[in-house]
């Protein structure tokens, strides 16, 4: 990626004209708001709703920006919303059951014994399926530090948590999600 | 040494909390590290399958994108679906009709026409009737 769209990437100099090129940020950021949609909602259409929404919002709320936080930060708030409002509409439209989307194991661990393989593949689709039944600000931790490897700080000003809080969801996740891998079926 | 982590004690290491004691213990420990070290893989085993089925299914979607508005184009095809429905029934001219149907359809104007006039001639609309004073 070149220097200049570097910068857009990581500050929105909303003031600076020359630096502002939404195409460019809805190209590098994208993706990853439909990847963390879609580890929340398992839902590939709903995911590309929640991505879509999340860029328009983010086009007309681009003035609010002030760069107290990475673009990556700022979008992710804007998903952690969308993604909760969706899942209370979702609730409501307990008629509408979305498909429960397996994880793809390719790929875990390439290289290894085929034993070791196997027992990696059940453990992740054992965190996965743990990952589903958490409550939904540990899920919504859980995700922002285990598959976008966010930082404690980032997730704490994507959701608007304290940092003492986003500690203590993401600590009873992976401690449940641990127990549920273990054999366990409550914490 | 009194015994292997907890669970609780496992988690906080993989989040980097550890007490200093846990620390320890995890040193000398190769079964508590064992522990630690196979929740690490099978996070990052998570990380990487989600973000492998991402971009499959983001593929997908660029390949494929969504209309932004889908309800409302189905809601509003399925409007005009009904609409057409119903003049082809009222007007059929998918069937040229004999001149006795148009003479029949004529008619049916002409009554249409009849009501409507009376309906304009009542001093209020017909439901409203019962409120004027007698």
């Amino acid at each position: 990626m070149k220097q200049a769209s570097t910068t857009v990437m990581t500050g929105f100099e909303y003031s600076d004209e020359s630096a502002l090129d939404f195409e460019r940020i809805v190209e590098f950021y994208r993706p990853r708001i439909f990847r963390f949609a879609l580890a929340s909602l398992r839902d590939r259409d709903s995911a590309e709703t929640i991505a879509q929404d999340c860029m328009l919002k983010a086009y007309s709320a681009a003035a609010g920006f002030r760069g107290d936080c990475s673009m990556q930060t700022w979008l992710m708030g804007i998903a952690v919303n969308l993604i909760r409002d969706h899942m209370r509409n979702r609730r409501l439209r307990f008629w509408k059951r979305t498909r429960a989307a397996p994880l793809p194991p390719e790929r875990i661990a390439g290289g290894e014994s085929p034993e070791s393989i196997a027992v990696l593949r059940q453990q992740v689709e054992s965190v996965w399926s743990a990952a589903e039944h958490l409550p939904e600000r540990q899920r919504t931790v859980f995700l922002l530090r285990f598959v976008e490897d966010m930082d404690i700080l980032e997730i704490a000003a994507a959701t608007g948590m304290k940092e003492g809080t986003v500690k203590t969801h993401l600590f009873r996740a992976l401690r449940t999600v641990r127990f549920r891998m273990k054999g366990g079926t409550t914490v | 040494m009194t015994g292997h982590l907890d669970h609780d004690r496992i988690s906080l290491s993989v989040l980097g909390e550890a007490s200093d004691a846990d620390r320890a213990h995890l040193a000398a420990c190769p079964v508590c590290r064992a522990e630690v070290e196979q929740f690490e893989q099978a996070l990052q085993g998570l990380r990487s399958s989600v973000r492998e089925w991402s971009d499959r299914e983001f593929a997908g979607v660029s390949a494929d994108p969504k209309p932004l508005y889908r309800p409302a184009l189905t809601a509003g095809s399925m409007a005009v679906l009904a609409l057409l429905s119903l003049l082809a029934l009222k007007f059929p001219i998918l069937h040229p009709a004999a001149s006795g149907s148009v003479a029949t359809a004529d008619y049916n104007d002409a009554d249409l026409l009849a009501q409507v006039n009376a309906d304009l001639a009542r001093p209020v609309p017909k439901g409203m009737e019962t409120l004027l004073p007698r």
